[in-house]
Formats: structure tokens, sequence, C-alpha cells
């Protein structure tokens, strides 16, 4: 028996990403979050479909139906800077993905980011990154993807604030909308009344940016552990910032995923 | 005036369009319900030519109602009063407008220099309105162990108080539990909620009402708290339950009734204080020796 696949869709005008939210100068922010079992690769990978080439082909079998909500006019860039992945892992998969090159640019901030760094100040270190994406960065609408940027906190000794008030906030004037993309793995720990003060800034990172994004994505593993069709869950919920767009709305939904070496498929929940 | 303030709806309108004195007034929220609809709330309210400031420390996005924007990133808590100071009302003005500042949280000012920040920019024709997210953890070095939290010193110094809580059907345990695991359920972030509006009077005495606000329809619905009923003890309660028989008659209550407990004559202080000594016979009472009897 076959089970029914489901088109992505997020906004109530049944888009993934709304043209809505290139059409004015102001700057959003959206939180993906994911967990080591399920890692959101393939959901940024969708994302950026939807951006370049008028939706996330490559979900369910590369006949997904989803409606981008971006035109191929709207000229949208997509700029993405990771500190955990290194360029080539995203210029492979997006040639796999057949996502043309000129509409895309991956930073390399995640190579040798310790070791051309070390014995900086912290403050150089950032100005650095967020010279790398005023770079790539026109005008024109952009996307900017930001994968784990709460490593910095980690290698340079930042405090959450210091991260959010120093890189996330200017890189949110850099672009339309800003996708973070954070691990939660911090948030599971037995005794949440001793938590350690690295556990504490992560936690004080990821809900900082529940409070400042207007879209929560959520890549979880299932509740009840495995199973053999079935490798995890994507919750759309509302974040505690308020969208200022009247025509548009965020569409609270749960999806099953299968992720497979080539194919992701999403389903009813 | 009194009957009016008694009014919760009254109060609750009032504090929404800034009639009531207030300088500080707080709205804390939880990742379950934004305060930010609240905001909106005050701003449905208050009059038109009422200049407000907007301090921002969590987005780059102007509102439409702001006069003034004021980007608190990257900015000391001496910065920002310098940059704010220029949009509040002078010392030297005769009659100055009232001001409403509005903050969108205070969680990035550390609990170590929030006082001192308020009381810099407040003033009789200032309003402070912001926000503190209660599910933003904190680190507390050692040193401040024993200093309050920001919370707790916001707590202290707001006239008003608004609490968010959302409007769900899921138990509050649960929804705790599962946003400590960033588990975050449907429905929550709504336009409809509850606010528990705590007002503090000038006399010190604080009220504390609860409404259901809808800031679609801008209806607020006054919440009365159900309270458990305390049931008396009645003969039906104990029918079934046991073979034995555990009621008590009318002549038994009424004897249970007139028993006086011991406490009760303790409080009664008849005597004074006094200690009462008497002398039995086998005590032994040396006159001669001064340490012996302490009377």
């Amino acid at each position: 028996m076959s089970v029914q696949k489901q088109e992505l869709q997020i906004f109530s005008d049944h888009s993934v990403l709304s043209r809505h939210l290139f059409t004015d100068s102001s700057s959003n922010l959206v939180l993906v979050t994911d967990t080591v079992a399920t890692n959101a690769s393939w959901f940024v990978n969708a994302l950026v479909e939807t951006v370049t080439l008028g939706g996330p082909v490559s979900l369910n079998g590369n006949n997904s139906g989803s409606n981008s909500g971006l035109s191929s006019s709207d000229p949208v860039k997509v700029v993405v800077g990771s500190f955990l992945n290194h360029q080539s892992y995203f210029t492979t998969a997006f040639d796999r993905l057949k996502v043309p090159r000129n509409r895309y640019n991956v930073l390399q901030i995640a190579e040798d980011l310790v070791v051309k760094n070390v014995g900086k100040p912290v403050d150089v270190v950032i100005e650095w990154v967020l010279k790398q994406f005023e770079e790539s960065l026109s005008n024109s609408p952009s996307v900017v993807i930001l994968e784990k940027p709460e490593i910095l906190m980690a290698l340079f000794k930042l405090n959450s604030d210091e991260l959010h008030l120093k890189l996330i906030n200017p890189l949110l004037k850099l672009c339309s909308l800003l996708i973070v993309v954070n691990s939660v793995e911090s948030f599971d720990n037995d005794f949440p009344e001793h938590l350690g003060k690295d556990t504490v800034e992560f936690v004080r990172f990821t809900t900082s940016c529940f409070h400042k994004s207007f879209l929560v994505l959520s890549v979880r593993p299932l509740d009840t552990g495995k199973a053999k069709d079935v490798t995890g869950t994507l919750a759309i919920t509302r974040g505690g910032a308020l969208l200022d767009i009247p025509a548009l709305h965020v569409v609270e939904n749960q999806y099953l995923f299968h992720d497979l070496k080539e194919n992701t498929t999403l389903f009813y929940r | 005036m009194a009957s009016t303030n008694n009014n919760p709806k009254v109060l609750l309108k009032r504090t929404f369009s800034l009639k009531e004195q207030s300088s500080l007034i707080l709205c804390t929220d939880t990742m379950a319900q934004s305060s930010r609809f609240v905001v909106e709330e005050f701003l449905d309210n208050i009059p038109d030519e009422m200049p407000i400031v907007f301090v921002s420390f969590e987005t780059p996005n102007r509102p439409k109602y702001a006069r003034q924007f004021i980007d608190a990133s990257g900015k000391t808590t001496q910065q920002l009063v310098a940059a704010l100071q220029p949009y509040l009302p002078q010392p030297q003005e005769q009659a100055p407008k009232m001001h409403l500042v509005i903050f969108d949280t205070f969680n990035y000012i550390g609990s170590e220099s929030l006082t001192q920040f308020i009381s810099t920019i407040a003033s009789p024709f200032v309003t402070i309105l912001a926000t503190y997210h209660q599910s933003i953890p904190a680190w507390r070095p050692a040193e401040l162990q024993n200093y309050p939290t920001a919370i707790q010193l916001l707590q202290f110094i707001a006239n008003t108080v608004i609490e968010v809580t959302p409007k769900t059907s899921i138990d509050e345990d649960d929804l705790d539990a599962d946003l400590s695991r960033f588990v975050i359920p449907k429905n929550l972030n709504n336009p409809t909620y509850y606010i528990t509006l705590t007002n503090k009077r000038k006399s010190g005495r604080a009220i504390k009402n609860k409404f259901l606000i809808n800031s679609k329809t801008h209806d607020y619905e006054y919440v009365i708290e159900k309270q458990e009923p305390v049931t008396d003890e009645s003969p039906e309660m104990f029918e079934g339950l046991t073979t034995f028989n555990l009621n008590t008659s009318e002549k038994q209550k009424l004897a249970k009734d007139q028993v006086e407990l011991p406490y009760l004559e303790a409080q009664s202080f008849n005597s004074g204080g006094a200690i009462v000594y008497e002398f039995e016979k086998d005590d032994d009472y040396d006159e001669e020796d001064p340490y012996e009897d302490p009377f």
C-alpha cells in the first residue's frame, strides 16, 4: 500500500518561501533546529532549491508540487555560511540538485577557522566573518543561511548575548531573510537545575533566536525511537516575533520525513 | 474614583491607554506566548500624538508607530542612555508631553546594571514599556550568586506587571516539559491569550486580575479564577466506602466543636507571662545560696 506523500507548505499563500518576504526593506529571522540524529541539511537544501529553482524539487522523489511562492523573475540571492561544514560540502550537494552556480554563494568560513584566527581578538574574527557576507551580498533581496553559529561561542569564548549583538543582528540588517540553523542538543540534559555555564549559554542562544524569529522549523527524531520508514518529524510553528506582513501568516503543521541518501520524502502526520 | 478603579476591565483599559500613572510597565513572556501582541494592544489604545521611542535589541526593522528608533546592538548601557536622552523630555521643558519608551527586551542588560539604567531614563513624563523573556536562561557568576536576578529586580521596580500566558488545552506541566526540550506544540503564540495584570497602588496594595485578550478583535474578558469549593463534611461522603460507620451524628458534631484545644488556652495571656513556681515538699531550698533559687 502506498503512503500519501505531502507537499511542503509553510505560508498561508501555499508557498514554501513567500515572495511577500522580499517585497519591502524589512529583515526577518527564521530558526531551523536539528539534532545529531536528524540533520537538517536536507531541509536547507530544499530551501535553497526553493529560492533558486522555484520549488523544493528534490523533495518527494523529484516530483514535488510545492509552490515556492517565488517566481523565476524574482532575483533572490542565496548566501550560505557555515561554521561546521566546508564549502565543498554544500557545492557538491547543490551541484547534485542541479542548482545553477550563479544563483548562490557558499562562503569559506569553517575552513581553518581556528588556525587562521588563533590569538586574534574575537571582535576581529566576527568582523572578518561579517565582511565575507557583506562582499557577497548586493542590494537585491537575499537569503542568508547561517549554519551552527553557536560553534563560535565554544571556539572564541563568546557568550550568547555577544554573539547575538555582534554577529546575528548586523547580519540580519544585511539581508531580507536570515535562516539560522542551530543544534538543540544542549536542551537534552538530565539535570536541568545543574547546568554548566556553556550549556546555559547554548540554551540561551537558541531561546533568544526563538524570540527573534517569526517562524521556527524543528527537525527532530521520533519521540518513540527509530522506525524503518520514518527518520523524524519536521514541525512548523510560529516563533516569538510577529511577521509585519498583513497578507501572510505561518501555517503551523507537522510532517513525518524519511531521509534516504538521495531523496527525502514528506508524509502526513 | 475608587469604584472605577475597582472594576478590573476599566483598570485594564486605563493601563493600556497609559492613564494609570506608571513609570515602568513590565511584560513577562515565555516561548509559549510572546508579549508582542500585548505591546500592540498598548499602541491601539494610546493617543496618536504620543511620542514613541523604540529601543531594539532584537530586530533591525523600525516599527511604523515609532517616532524614533534606536538600535541597541553593540551599545553599552551608557551609550544607550546617551542615545536615548535627546528624545526624552528635557528638564528645562515646561509641561512636557508624556513619552513612551518601548524596549523589545531587557534580557540583554545585565542584572547588575539594570536598576541604574532604568532610573537614569525614568522620569514623571516617561513611561517605559519593556518585555522580559522568562524562558531565556541566564548564567549567574559566583560573585552575583546572592544578588537578585534580573526578573526579581524588574518585578520589584515595576509599577505594573503583565504576565502573558498562552490559551491552550495542554497541561501546564506537559507544556513546560516540552518547551524545556525545545519541542514546540502547535497553536502557541496565538493572538488569543491570557494576561495576569498586577497593578501596584501607591498605598502598597497590589491588585491582581486575569484577562483573556483577543488581539484580533481587541476584546478583553475578565477571567474569574475558579476556586476549589470547600466542601463540608456530609454523611453522603462516607457512604459505601467501608463497612464501618464513619458518619458522625449531629450530637457528636456538636460535642466535637465544643472541645477546647490545648493551643487555644496557650493563646490567652491572662497570667501575664509570669512564671509560677510552686514549692514542693521534696525541693531542697537553701535561703543562703543566692544561685539556688532564681525566683
